[in-house]
């Protein structure tokens, strides 16, 4: 009776066609009432299994991918094990059945340095060994569902071992960082051809900001401060002081983004009006920044001694912006204590504190003047306080309102051209007193 | 100082450093123990403060509180009006005048008056 042959071939879909060795195969005669064939074999080194003396018929191929050849092959169009190929074969004659399988690509990812003068905060020099140095530990995926093992020592990220190859197309390649302060220069997608395993590589450089404070004659500011430092959108803040070493200037790996940095201070402490009058609201401004508006407050003082108690103390009303301000209206009772005819105030808020300048702070007295005869008496007058200053005014209609300066003490009243007269005196607390007018 | 920036780069910011300095007290006899307040803000901490006491009109140099640093005159300095032998002459007021970290000038004190001369009394 006649025999024929079936040889298997499988070779993989690279430009040499290089044989697959391994690969399970088996033959099976159809046709009949049942399918039976030779045991099978799997592809030798050439990546053939040759089954001879065959009875003559038709024979049904099937070629099975082992579970690690499924890792680096795939039949084309298909993730399935099993490809399959049936003929005829007739009396002496050998046919071969081929098959193709297309190599699955495993490309490397490496991530080097780009160093730029910011980040290395020198000149970049001419080969700089930062420039292209490995950086590990990143981690990286394609798309979003094909981990890669972080890079290596040598920045190098690949695919692990147990896991599938990939096919041909375009894969949008994450990289994740941690630290986070790095920034990927050249993200994008990589083609990847049929059994790739090029190396495609990508340069972060490391993310900083600086916040350098200048004085007014523009030189880096050597005071201290508490600082915040917010982070972009907020998610995240840091607090700290800024010391005088550091010559104003704060630096910090950081996440690429917008930030936005205050020193916490007080300063330009003033008053909104030149002079303040007992029962008169008078507004209290400062420029704040880095505080919040229930930490500022304002500590009244006689304008000559700012310090020791406070007068009185009030907090804050409003920032807007920068200017954090409060009415404040003067009580006599509150400023007792005042003998200088002055006051200030003191702005606080944590260790920042603003100092005003002093502007004077009156309050209305009443002086009724009358003759001898009980009538009012005009005249005009100056009156003269303990530290040398004086005031003059008019008793128009017997009565004269002067703003007296807080705490002063009237030590003498000029009247003017009065000689030969008496008069009398009295506030709104009594008789000053008569004199006769000489 | 607030500001606002994205990522490497460096962001400048302004201050501006200020300074006050004035008398304890609006009228003192000679003799009498009076204090110098002076204040900073925005300084380097502790800065050296030079003060000059000057005769008003025209401000002319008098004397001097040197040597000291800003801090020393948080709770007022204090200093002993002793002018003898230093020539006033018809001079009654006096201001002051601040530089701090040598650079940093405050703006002329309001005066004090100084009664240099024996009391009168009439009978």
């Amino acid at each position: 009776m006649a025999k024929c042959e079936v040889s298997v071939y499988v070779s993989i879909d690279a430009e040499s066609r290089p044989g697959l060795k391994g690969v399970p195969t088996k033959v099976l005669k159809t046709g009949g009432e049942s399918e039976t064939g030779p045991p099978g074999k799997p592809t030798d080194a050439e990546g053939t299994a040759h089954y001879p003396g065959l009875q003559v018929g038709t024979y049904k191929v099937t070629v099975t991918l082992t579970a690690d050849q499924l890792k680096d092959f795939a039949w084309p169009g298909t993730d399935e094990a099993l490809a399959e190929d049936s003929k005829n074969v007739g009396a002496l004659e050998s046919k071969l059945f081929p098959f193709v399988v297309d190599p699955l690509a495993r490309p490397k990812i490496k991530v080097v340095w780009t160093a730029t003068e910011e980040a290395l905060g020198r000149p970049r020099e001419e080969g700089d060994p930062e420039d292209g140095k490995a950086v590990p530990g990143i981690h990286v995926k394609l798309g979003e569902a094909i981990n890669y093992s972080d890079t290596n020592g040598e920045g190098i990220a690949e695919l692990a071992k147990d896991q599938k190859g990939l096919r041909p197309g375009d894969y949008a390649v994450n990289l994740t960082f941690e630290p986070d302060h790095l920034e990927l220069i050249d993200g994008r997608s990589i083609p990847v051809a049929k059994g790739s395993k090029e190396v495609e590589t990508f340069h972060v450089r490391p993310c900083w900001v600086e916040f350098a404070v200048l004085d007014q004659a523009k030189k880096a500011w050597e005071g201290e401060a508490d600082f915040v430092l917010t982070y972009p959108e907020g998610k995240k803040t840091e607090t700290g002081t800024l010391t005088s070493d550091k010559k104003g200037k704060l630096r910090r790996a950081v996440p690429p983004g917008a930030y936005k940095f205050a020193l916490k201070l007080l300063y330009e402490a003033k008053w909104t009006a030149a002079s303040a009058e007992i029962e008169k609201p008078i507004t209290l401004r400062v420029q704040a920044t880095g505080h919040e508006l229930g930490d500022i407050e304002f500590d009244i003082f006689d304008g000559c001694s700012p310090t020791g108690a406070a007068l009185e103390t009030i907090k804050a009303a409003a920032l807007n912006g920068t200017e954090a301000e409060v009415a404040w209206t003067p009580k006599a009772a509150k400023l007792a204590a005042v003998s200088s005819g002055t006051v200030r105030f003191i702005a606080k808020a944590g260790k920042s504190k603003a100092v005003s300048e002093a502007i004077p702070i009156t309050v209305e007295r009443v002086i009724k003047v009358t003759g001898t005869d009980d009538l009012p008496f005009k005249v005009d007058m100056t009156l003269y306080f303990g530290d040398g200053d004086t005031i003059a005014v008019s008793s128009d209609g017997g009565e004269a309102k002067p703003q007296v300066p807080l705490g002063k003490q009237i030590v003498a009243i000029e009247l003017a051209g009065q000689a030969g007269r008496i008069a009398g005196f009295s506030n709104e607390v009594g008789p000053l007193s008569t004199f006769f007018l000489s | 100082m607030k500001v606002t920036g994205s990522h490497n780069k460096s962001h400048p910011g302004d201050v501006t450093p200020a300074t006050a300095v004035a008398w304890s007290c609006r009228r003192a006899w000679h003799g009498e123990k009076v204090k110098v307040y002076l204040h900073a803000e925005l300084t380097r901490k502790d800065p050296t403060a030079a003060v000059r006491i000057c005769k008003q009109e025209p401000i002319e140099d008098f004397d001097s509180l040197s040597g000291i640093v800003l801090s020393a005159y948080a709770s007022g300095c204090e200093y002993e009006i002793a002018w003898k032998g230093k020539a006033y002459l018809k001079c009654r007021e006096f201001v002051l005048k601040a530089k701090v970290d040598e650079t940093l000038e405050a703006d002329v004190s309001a005066p004090l008056y100084v009664d240099l001369d024996e009391p009168e009394f009439s009978m």
